[in-house]
């Protein structure tokens, strides 16, 4: 299964509530473990009461769950623990953070879609997220890269269940009308494969393009307007000296969006061509 | 084809209501563009100078990145015209005629009167005086003009768009260009070089008539000032009809051979060590203190002087990009932007540094070695610095002819450029402009200078178009975003395919 194993850093201080709507959403997904993990300094005590008590609220939802403690810096011992663990994805529940603390302390969340070669669910509730109809509209914003082939997989799982799925992709305007003209052209028509790629799957896909000087604000923008659930986004492990400095397009998307965000990066843990990577894209690919 | 006359007509409309103020109340019109110009300067210098520094670091690294390989047209075209004529017509155009003025002018200016931290009429000041002339006139106002021609040239050459500044905005702007936003930038450009360029003959008529007063000894009155007026723009209409292929391809060679000639001369019958001294001595200077020197504004004592020569040139060389950006642009089709940038950068810049070494050092030395009194000449009259060296020098009366032909020849060259690019802007980039747009642009200019120099309103003409320099410089720094965004997508597709 595709995301059947997660592993989900815990603080010890998280809204009970939020975490079971975390859960809700993630059956969407078919998971099937939940793997909390806990980092701390060795000086610090950990909650034991309120990892029992969302232990018990994973194991009546139906999710297998095993607790972990480690310690040392967060956001590599997330990474070397979801690495060793053959978990699936990691998942977080976001939890607001102001620019300037961001920067200052720095944060988790970017930090491990920065290090992971493994997917990252960030949940947030969405707006017009109702647990009676699921998910209604899930967008993929699409850099038209080869990450397209990897993410596909998850867009034609049969466990993904929503009606419309919207093909977004924003790019950089072309330097002449010429050039743009065909830009936009050969979006389309890589869209329109993508469409192609996935048509059974949805009731109703629809194409947009976008041109934008910030690709961030460009997918936000049109996931609220056209009231998104769940945002699907590659990374890109390309990354220039601005990105590097600023940080991703995926870094910044999943503290910009306002709906949960997978962010599944372009290569798998294991290099193309091992094993390991083998396994988990034959996983995707047939569920 | 609305826009093409949109430019057109706002910009004449503009220009000439300009005029008519500076006609109709001269007094207003310099109170009003001294405090206006005062207050850029003080306020934005440091930016222009952050500005000019970063162009300069741009073009460098432009030219050793990549990007150097991508021509400047199709992978297949040659360059339309050969090194000699395209570094003439760059020179003509970027320098030309302020060589000239200032050649003498400005270096003994500077040993009088240097800033504060340095005492007047020192070693110290003669070398601060050298090595602020390659400053002021080498590297930097062609990393300005570079960036300016870079744009246009690629965007119009390479990418098939009409030669204009607003055809560099296509990446950020889109189809934006063709609207309001576009149009400005256009209108800002000509209203920039509608100024600089009436303030320019003005001047320069004036330079003329000092000039044949003091070779021939005809009265130095306003009469002849516009007899000189009308003459040139006769001569730079012609010369403008014929295109940039014949007229002012020939004056510009003709100015560098010329100029050549005096150079020359002045060298051999002049003080030949003591130049090449201070010439080999003021460039290590210049490259030793290249950053220090770019990016001083002197804020603790010495601004004033920082103010009325750094800043000020800084606001000039950038009012005056849009039109040698322009012009310099549609010469260098077919050449590489490594090629271009190494030459307009290199060779422009290593001429006026054995111009200021030759004419400067040459009067330095008539004054520190010789005791001639040449500081009192130039503070009686900047325009007459020239004419007085030669007076020292063998054949003195045939030398400050040859210079006064020099000038006026320096003079068309800059304003049939100007004219031709006038028209070329305002007929949305077309190649070869309409001639009636072209004599409107020559009547136009000619009579602002004639008309704002009997009211007295021309040096409040300069400023005003000195004043155009701060949106320039955003729309500058913009276009170092707009073009590093063309490159990028190009190298990126090339990549693909």
């Amino acid at each position: 299964m595709m995301l059947k194993n997660v592993l989900f850093p815990v603080k010890g201080n998280e809204s009970t509530a939020r975490l079971a709507d975390m859960a809700d959403f993630l059956k969407i997904f078919n998971t099937k473990t939940i793997s909390l993990l806990w980092v701390g300094s060795k000086k610090k005590e950990k909650n034991t009461g309120f990892f029992e008590e969302v232990k018990g609220l994973f194991s009546d939802l139906g999710f297998e769950t095993d607790f972990v403690q480690r310690s040392g810096a967060v956001a590599d011992q997330i990474v070397q623990y979801a690495s060793e663990s053959g978990t699936d994805f990691v998942c977080f529940v976001y939890k607001r953070k102001s620019p300037l603390k961001r920067a200052l302390l720095g944060d988790v969340v970017t930090d491990v879609i920065r290090l992971s070669n493994l997917p990252v669910f960030v949940y947030k509730r969405p707006f017009s997220f109702q647990k009676t109809r699921g998910i209604q509209t899930v967008m993929y914003a699409t850099g038209l890269s080869d990450t397209d082939i990897k993410i596909l997989g998850y867009l034609k799982h049969k466990n993904l269940k929503a009606d419309e799925l919207l093909l977004f992709h924003a790019g950089e305007r072309a330097p002449d009308p010429v050039a743009e003209a065909k830009r936009v052209e050969m979006a389309y028509a890589r869209l329109t494969e993508l469409e192609q790629q996935c048509r059974g799957t949805f009731a109703r896909i629809d194409k947009k393009e976008a041109v934008a000087v910030s690709i961030t604000r460009a997918i936000v923008s049109q996931s609220r307007s056209s009231s998104v659930d769940f945002i699907i986004a590659g990374k890109s492990d390309r990354a220039n000296a601005l990105e590097k400095m600023i940080g991703s397009t995926a870094e910044s998307l999943s503290h910009k969006s306002s709906c949960p965000v997978l962010i599944v990066p372009s290569i798998y843990e294991g290099f193309p061509g091992t094993a390991l990577s083998q396994r988990r894209e034959d996983e995707v690919c047939h569920g | 084809m609305v826009k093409k006359n949109s430019v057109f007509i706002v910009s004449l409309g503009i220009v000439l209501l300009l005029v008519g103020f500076g006609i109709h109340d001269p007094v207003f019109l310099t109170r009003a563009s001294s405090a206006l110009h005062q207050w850029i300067i003080t306020t934005f210098g440091w930016f222009y100078l952050l500005s000019t520094f970063v162009f300069l670091v741009f073009s460098i690294a432009l030219a050793f990145s990549r990007y150097g390989a991508i021509k400047l047209g199709r992978d297949f075209e040659k360059p339309q015209y050969s090194y000699f004529g395209w570094f003439s017509m760059l020179f003509a155009a970027g320098m030309g005629i302020g060589l000239i003025f200032w050649g003498v002018a400005e270096p003994v200016s500077h040993y009088m009167s240097p800033p504060g931290y340095i005492e007047g009429f020192s070693g110290e000041a003669a070398k601060f005086a050298m090595s602020r002339c390659f400053f002021h006139w080498g590297l930097h106002p062609w990393a300005v003009y570079i960036v300016m021609s870079l744009s246009i040239a690629y965007f119009s050459f390479r990418r098939g768009m009409p030669p204009l500044i607003s055809s560099c905005f296509y990446p950020l702007l889109g189809e934006k260009i063709y609207g309001v936003v576009g149009l400005t930038i256009d209108i800002l450009a000509v209203f920039a070089t509608v100024f600089g360029i009436a303030t320019s003959l003005g001047l320069g008529a004036l330079q003329i008539t000092s000039g044949l007063a003091f070779v021939f000894g005809i009265p130095d009155s306003f009469f002849v000032t516009v007899i000189v007026v009308c003459c040139v723009t006769v001569m730079f209409m012609i010369s403008s009809m014929t295109g940039l292929d014949k007229g002012i391809q020939l004056l510009s060679k003709t100015n560098i051979m010329i100029a050549f000639v005096l150079l020359v001369f002045m060298l051999v019958a002049g003080p030949t060590a003591y130049i090449f001294n201070v010439f080999t001595s003021t460039l290590g200077d210049y490259f030793s203190s290249l950053l220090s020197m770019s990016l001083t504004s002197n804020p603790f004592q010495g601004y004033e002087w920082t103010k009325n020569w750094t800043l000020f040139y800084w606001a000039w060389w950038i009012a005056w990009a849009p039109f040698v950006g322009l012009f310099v642009a549609s010469i260098s089709r077919g050449r590489t932007i490594r090629e271009f940038i190494s030459g307009a950068l290199m060779v422009p810049a290593l001429l006026t540094f054995l111009w200021f070494s030759v004419f400067g050092g040459a009067a330095l030395n008539l004054q520190i070695n010789q005791g001639v009194n040449i500081t009192a000449a130039v503070s009686n009259n900047v325009s007459t610095a020239l004419f007085v060296l030669f007076s020292h020098y063998p054949m003195g009366s045939l030398l400050s002819f040859v210079a006064v032909l020099l000038l006026i020849v320096f003079f068309v060259t800059s304003a049939d450029s100007a004219t031709y690019v006038l028209a070329m802007m305002t007929s949305g980039g077309s190649r070869n402009p309409p001639a009636g747009k072209k004599i409107v642009w020559g009547l136009t200019v000619s009579a602002t200078a004639l008309i704002l120099l009997m009211s007295g309103g021309l040096e409040s003409l300069q400023r005003m178009s000195i004043a155009a320099a701060l949106p320039l410089v955003v729309i500058m720094l913009l276009l170092v975003w707009c073009l590093l965004r063309g490159l990028m997508y190009e190298l990126k597709e090339s990549s693909k395919n």
